[in-house]
């Protein structure tokens, strides 16, 4: 089956950046470049969200919450057992994979598309919807109850993290203009979608590349943690998507979406709220790892585990 | 900037930019209501800052004030951010004219 070009974008980012490469992204071309991607990713969930009535979502928004509280329950044990992390450190890392990766979704997406598979169109909804929980339990976890100044620090660096608003902003302008209002700005944010999208997946490849050697410090256990957790999410994911009925499409997004790990939400917050975690753990992980395996082995995994379980569910 | 005229110091600060806000909210707290901000990168003891995206952003704060405030402020940011992120001050002889 042909590579999706966008992939291979990342690759030679990779590439770029092992080889010490000048190649970097001016970090406004950055911000510019996941600004569109944010919003356009809100503004397809919002032209959506405007055909139906948003509380017949009220129960799947209610499951993805919990997935990714049990996500993060999940991660947080297997990394102070087996990974002998400190306490912070565990939080903060199992925070990051069970919050959620917009690129990786985008990806996703993407590879779908790119494929004509159909898929709920409101499927961006529950990125806004998954980003927030695994963040407050992994505060929660990292420092317990208490210090009331950190939690309002904490909501405020959440709800209001650009991620959020752009997400969010684009979720509710899509919904107020509705399919014809966003005509005239359909040129920008989706025609041109995978262009943008490559060139975001080239920065990201530069910057996983450039977590490689602080991976390979920190030892072997988050190498095979990065692998072994988006499994476990995809799998989780993949039986909450069978549960809500969703489509072979859906299920794919919604277990691409467990199996992401944050790097925009999750580390902004811990570097704010919990200090003493080290980023160079969960970041590594997140991007050196995880990221990689999800966009180019996981995603095409996750569809064939979707199919699997569809067909199965059909028998059933 | 707020200095007076004459002789003053420049008080550098060097950090991750998530910080920026609380940072800011701290120069404030001391009064001092002026402050130049410019996006930085570099290389320090807690590893390369590349600058390309969030997580490695840096900023770099100015301040020039009076030499008795600018101790204060020194040790006040030092206190409150060294211990959990990358942090690097610096405080030299400036002239206002």
């Amino acid at each position: 089956m042909a590579i999706d070009p966008v992939i291979l974008f990342f690759v030679l980012g990779v590439a770029a950046g092992l080889m010490r490469s000048e190649l970097r992204l001016p970090a406004p071309v950055y911000e510019l470049v996941s600004m569109i991607l944010l919003l356009s990713i809100g503004l397809k969930g919002g032209v959506e969200l405007a055909r139906q009535p948003a509380l017949d979502l009220m129960p799947q928004i209610a499951a993805v919450t919990v997935m990714g509280i049990v996500l993060t329950l999940l991660a947080f044990p297997l990394l102070r057992g087996l990974g002998r992390f400190s306490r912070v450190d565990a939080a903060a890392i199992a925070a990051h994979y069970g919050s959620v990766s917009v690129g990786t979704f985008a990806v996703a997406a993407a590879y779908l598309t790119y494929r004509q598979i159909g898929f709920e169109q409101h499927m961006p909804l529950f990125v806004v919807v998954l980003e927030i929980p695994a963040i407050i339990i992994g505060v929660l976890l990292a420092k317990g109850l208490g210090r009331q100044q950190a939690w309002g620090r904490m909501l405020h660096e959440v709800l209001c993290g650009k991620s959020m608003v752009l997400l969010v902003g684009g979720l509710l302008v899509g919904w107020v203009a509705g399919e014809d209002g966003v005509q005239s700005i359909k040129p920008l944010f989706f025609d041109l979608f995978k262009g943008v999208l490559a060139l975001f997946l080239l920065e990201m490849g530069l910057i996983a590349a450039g977590h490689v050697g602080g991976l390979l410090r920190q030892g072997l256990f988050l190498l095979g943690f990065g692998m072994a957790m988006p499994l476990i999410g995809a799998v989780v994911g993949t039986m909450v998507a069978l549960g809500l009925g969703l489509s072979l499409g859906g299920t794919v997004l919604l277990a691409t979406m467990a199996a992401s790990a944050s790097y925009i939400a999750a580390p902004a917050a811990f570097r704010l709220v919990v200090p003493e975690a080290k980023p160079a753990f969960s970041l590594a992980t997140s991007l050196g790892v995880t990221f990689p395996f999800n966009i180019v082995l996981g995603i095409p995994l996750y569809h064939w585990m979707a199919e699997r379980a569809q067909m199965m569910k059909g028998v059933w | 900037m707020t200095a007076e005229e004459g002789p003053a110091k420049l008080v550098s600060i060097v950090t991750e930019a998530a910080v920026e806000t609380l940072l800011l909210r701290e120069i404030e707290a001391m009064g001092i209501d002026g402050y130049t901000i410019a996006d930085v990168r570099g290389r320090g003891t807690r590893g390369r800052r590349s600058g390309s995206w969030d997580a490695s952003a840096s900023i770099r704060v100015d301040v020039v004030c009076a030499p008795v405030r600018a101790e204060a402020l020194a040790l006040r940011v030092k206190e409150r951010f060294a211990p959990g992120y990358a942090l690097f001050i610096f405080i030299c002889d400036a002239w206002v004219p």
